[in-house]
């Protein structure tokens, strides 16, 4: 199978960021740092992908023209995130995310559908993101990297705020038993994709925007159960149930 | 600062964009808080917000007396992505050979990230952000 390569090092090289220090463990700071260049960039088909599911669910021009500007923001966070690796001597290079399909959940109508894309990307993966990304900003020194992660941050409470907005926008569509069970299964993967992300040990270097894996785990912890269930147990969503009996279907 | 003081801040700031109005029983405007202006519109509105928050969310650990404004920070930028050329899907080429992880020839330079290649599908460190394809729901 052919894999292929994202190599950002032309668009990134000029915006590479002066460091506020010299990194503990240059091998480290580099790994993440692309890792999130591969994850960012890569994440921009996710958004292209819910602009066209919301075309399909026949929503307002405002939420596909923000899905669009989404992608175009996980691109730029793409070279943002290998600019930074290029300031700590690495390249912007590396194989890309395998492509995957936008599960078109055909089992349920367009709305739903996209309702359920929404919540795993937007108030899950993203609200996340903005928990994590928020606590490393405010570890991290003022500087031309910190203001790399403000730019990052800023955009990802956008995205965050996309899915609340959506919920509360539709709030009297929402199936509320049906939902519920998808976030069974949708708690379950986030909580496998965040794991696999954030592995134990590690000294972590906090200036340069390298996280400790359990300190990691703690803050991800921390987003779901004391912020995003009750948020969507607001919104009439079973989320405390579908977190204690994530996985099952 | 304190990671514990950090975690704190940042679920602060969390709960504070993921409040809708619809959460606290209103009724809200829709499209007064597009993206580009989302940092902007949460520090205004700010002190609004944290009275719903603290009527809507239980208290966040360790301690609230600790808690300051995770969001009210002039100089942020509005999120508004700056003119951009670089990146586009055009970034992406074929690797030109099968299996491209394992065939680590194009970095041979960096011989640190291929023994982390070698080992892992994507090297891994840290690095959670960007949001992955949602799941499918298969029913048993």
């Amino acid at each position: 199978m052919t894999r292929a390569v994202l190599d950002l090092r032309a668009a990134a090289r000029p915006l590479a960021p002066a460091l506020p220090i010299e990194p503990a463990d240059r091998a480290a700071a580099i790994a993440t740092w692309r890792g999130r260049m591969v994850n960012e960039h890569g994440s921009a088909r996710v958004f292209t992908a819910l602009a066209v599911q919301l075309s399909d669910a026949r929503a307002d021009d405002e939420w596909i023209v923000a899905a669009r500007r989404m992608a175009q923001e996980e691109r730029r966070h793409g070279v943002l995130c290998g600019a930074v690796v290029e300031a700590l001597g690495g390249a912007a290079r590396a194989p890309a995310l395998r492509e995957e399909p936008m599960p078109a959940h055909a089992d349920v109508d367009r709305f739903e559908a996209v309702t359920r894309n929404i919540l795993s990307i937007c108030c899950l993966s993203e609200s996340v993101a903005v928990a994590l990304i928020g606590a490393e900003r405010l570890q991290m020194p003022e500087g031309a990297l910190r203001d790399v992660l403000t730019e990052i941050w800023s955009d990802e409470i956008g995205h965050a705020r996309f899915g609340w907005r959506w919920l509360a926008a539709h709030r009297e569509r929402l199936r509320a038993d049906r939902l519920g069970t998808y976030l069974r299964v949708a708690f379950a993967h986030l909580e496998a994709h965040e794991l696999a992300h954030l592995p134990l040990g590690g000294a972590g270097d906090p200036a340069l925007g390298v996280c400790t894996g359990a300190d990691g785990r703690a803050l991800f912890y921390g987003a779901v159960e004391q912020v995003i269930i009750p948020r969507l147990e607001g919104l009439g969503l079973p989320a405390a149930d579908a977190w204690m009996n994530r996985g099952a279907a | 600062m304190q990671t514990a003081t950090a975690h704190a801040q940042a679920l602060r700031a969390l709960a504070r964009i993921s409040l809708t109005f619809a959460v606290a029983g209103c009724i809200e405007e829709p499209a007064a808080n597009d993206a580009p202006d989302d940092l902007a519109d949460a520090a205004v509105d700010a002190a609004e917000f944290d009275a719903l928050l603290d009527a809507t969310l239980p208290p966040i650990t360790p301690d609230a007396a600790i808690f300051v404004d995770a969001l009210v920070d002039p100089d942020a930028p509005d999120g508004e992505p700056a003119e951009f050329d670089g990146g586009d899907d055009a970034a992406i080429a074929d690797a030109g050979a099968p299996d491209a992880m394992v065939d680590c020839g194009p970095w041979r330079d960096e011989p640190e990230f291929w023994e982390c290649c070698a080992a892992h599908p994507m090297t891994q460190s840290c690095n959670p952000w960007g949001p992955p394809m949602p799941p499918a729901l298969v029913l048993a």
